[in-house]
């Protein structure tokens, strides 16, 4: 099964989002529909984006992180559905996966409560992954065969073909180490050397591990789940079975031990 | 349908493959202009030419290190009648990324609100030869099965967050620019 015929041909488009580059290519047959298509997807993209950064003071995330103790904070239903899922990727974790510093309470549809002080949640990775699979649910219903779409370094294809990903040699990011090919999965590299420091251990658990990655078959869950690796190294891949996705590290002898 | 199993290729620490240079041609400006204005029938081209003092003042006013002396830009119209509506400005400009530079594209409306930006080509490079080009050859023809060829190298690569910072702060110099150019007083 090939997904291409004469007319069929690939479109790719890159805008800046989340931080860093949203690029997604889709395989169309006519050229100005799936470009409307792409340009409704980035379009929703940069609405997930206002409501889930935190660094836009008109977010949700913004909202709940001003917010004082005991505050209640309406949000919207999707920023409520991720962040109900993260409490509980942070419970399964065993608090690994931690992308705020003070509790929530989220008994409430679409209201987050402060427990304590200041919460200081930061959906980052989570909020990109739940977007690319977000992207992917938007391409399939317009119609797309295949698709890729990549936000620096959280990846998910659909389509009857295989993507060819290389993977960053993270000591040494010019170049790869390792390749992989992505069928109708997620993939979710993480590592610290673009942007380091922004994925943070503790003082009793420090990065355990140069990168890590997950393929997992959503984006959203495979995001978060790399960051457990980042910090529980090979102890992580438990946690992985569990959630039946597989993953990868790359310890610091840059030996790289597949789940 | 292949299974739906991802698997490693090379998965051994000791294979080790550079890319010497990593590009990818998303829109040319033409298409941009198409992308970012669908509605446009007419885009006009100019430049605006920076005098020293101009420069000093955006890098002022907006915080961002100016290192061009000059900025193409196009007015993009619409026919209504017997007169052209201005829809808005299209900016083309390049700043350096992580290791190269990045081209790309804002689209403003008349007000200085931004549309829409796009990344037209993005580059990265290292100058360093291919170590294992059979093992790099194993991609080749598999990929995508399509009959446009995206790409010449290896279309993706996986690793860290890719900062977008450089984008930021070329848009953010180009509102200086609105503002101390086009906007109409």
């Amino acid at each position: 099964m090939t997904p291409s015929s004469k007319q069929n041909s690939w479109l790719r488009r890159c805008r800046p989002g989340f931080g860093t580059f949203v690029d997604i290519a889709i395989l169309a047959s006519n050229q100005n529909e799936a470009t409307a298509t792409l340009s409704k997807v980035f379009a929703r993209l940069a609405l997930l984006e206002n409501r889930l950064s935190r660094f836009n003071p008109d977010s949700d995330i913004a909202k709940v992180n001003r917010a004082k103790r005991h505050a209640t904070v309406p949000v919207s239903a999707l920023t409520f559905r991720l962040l109900r899922r993260a409490a509980n990727l942070q419970m399964k974790s065993g608090k690994l996966f931690r992308p705020w510093q003070q509790p929530l309470g989220l008994a409430k549809k679409n209201r987050v409560r402060i427990l304590h002080g200041q919460a200081k949640v930061d959906l980052g990775g989570i909020a990109k992954g739940f977007a690319v699979d977000e992207a992917i649910r938007l391409l399939k219903r317009a119609g797309i065969g295949a698709a890729l779409v990549n936000a620096g370094g959280d990846m998910r294809s659909f389509g009857p073909c295989d993507f060819p990903i290389l993977i960053r040699d993270p000591q040494n990011p010019g170049k790869c180490l390792f390749g992989l090919k992505l069928n109708n999965q997620s993939l979710c590299n993480s590592g610290n050397y673009f942007a380091p420091g922004h994925i943070r251990g503790t003082r009793r658990n420090r990065l355990a591990v140069l990168a890590a990655g997950v393929m997992a078959p959503n984006c959203r869950d495979a995001d978060a789940l790399t960051k457990v690796l980042m910090l529980h190294g090979e102890k992580g891949f438990a946690l992985l079975r569990s959630f039946g996705v597989s993953g990868y590290i790359i310890a610091k002898n840059k030996t790289v031990v597949f789940s | 349908m292949p299974s739906k199993k991802i698997f490693a290729t090379a998965a051994t620490a000791g294979i080790v493959i550079s890319i010497p240079a990593f590009a990818i041609s998303y829109l040319s400006v033409e298409e941009a202009q198409k992308v970012l204005f669908p509605d446009a029938q007419n885009f006009s081209r100019e430049k605006i030419i920076f005098t020293a003092e101009q420069k000093v003042a955006l890098e002022k006013l907006t915080g961002v290190k100016v290192t061009n002396t000059a900025q193409p830009l196009w007015r993009a119209f619409k026919k209504e009648g017997t007169q052209e509506v201005l829809l808005g400005f299209f900016i083309f400009d390049a700043v350096l990324g992580k290791h190269d530079l990045i081209d790309y594209a804002v689209a403003l409306d008349p007000n200085g609100a931004v549309i829409g930006v796009e990344i037209l080509n993005y580059r990265e490079s290292y100058g360093s030869e291919i170590r294992s080009k059979s093992w790099r050859k194993q991609f080749q023809g598999k990929t995508l099965a399509a009959p446009v060829k995206l790409n010449d190298d290896i279309q993706n690569i996986g690793g860290a967050t890719l900062s977008c910072r450089s984008v930021s702060q070329g848009i953010r110099k180009i509102l200086g620019i609105y503002d101390t150019f086009l906007k109409t007083k």
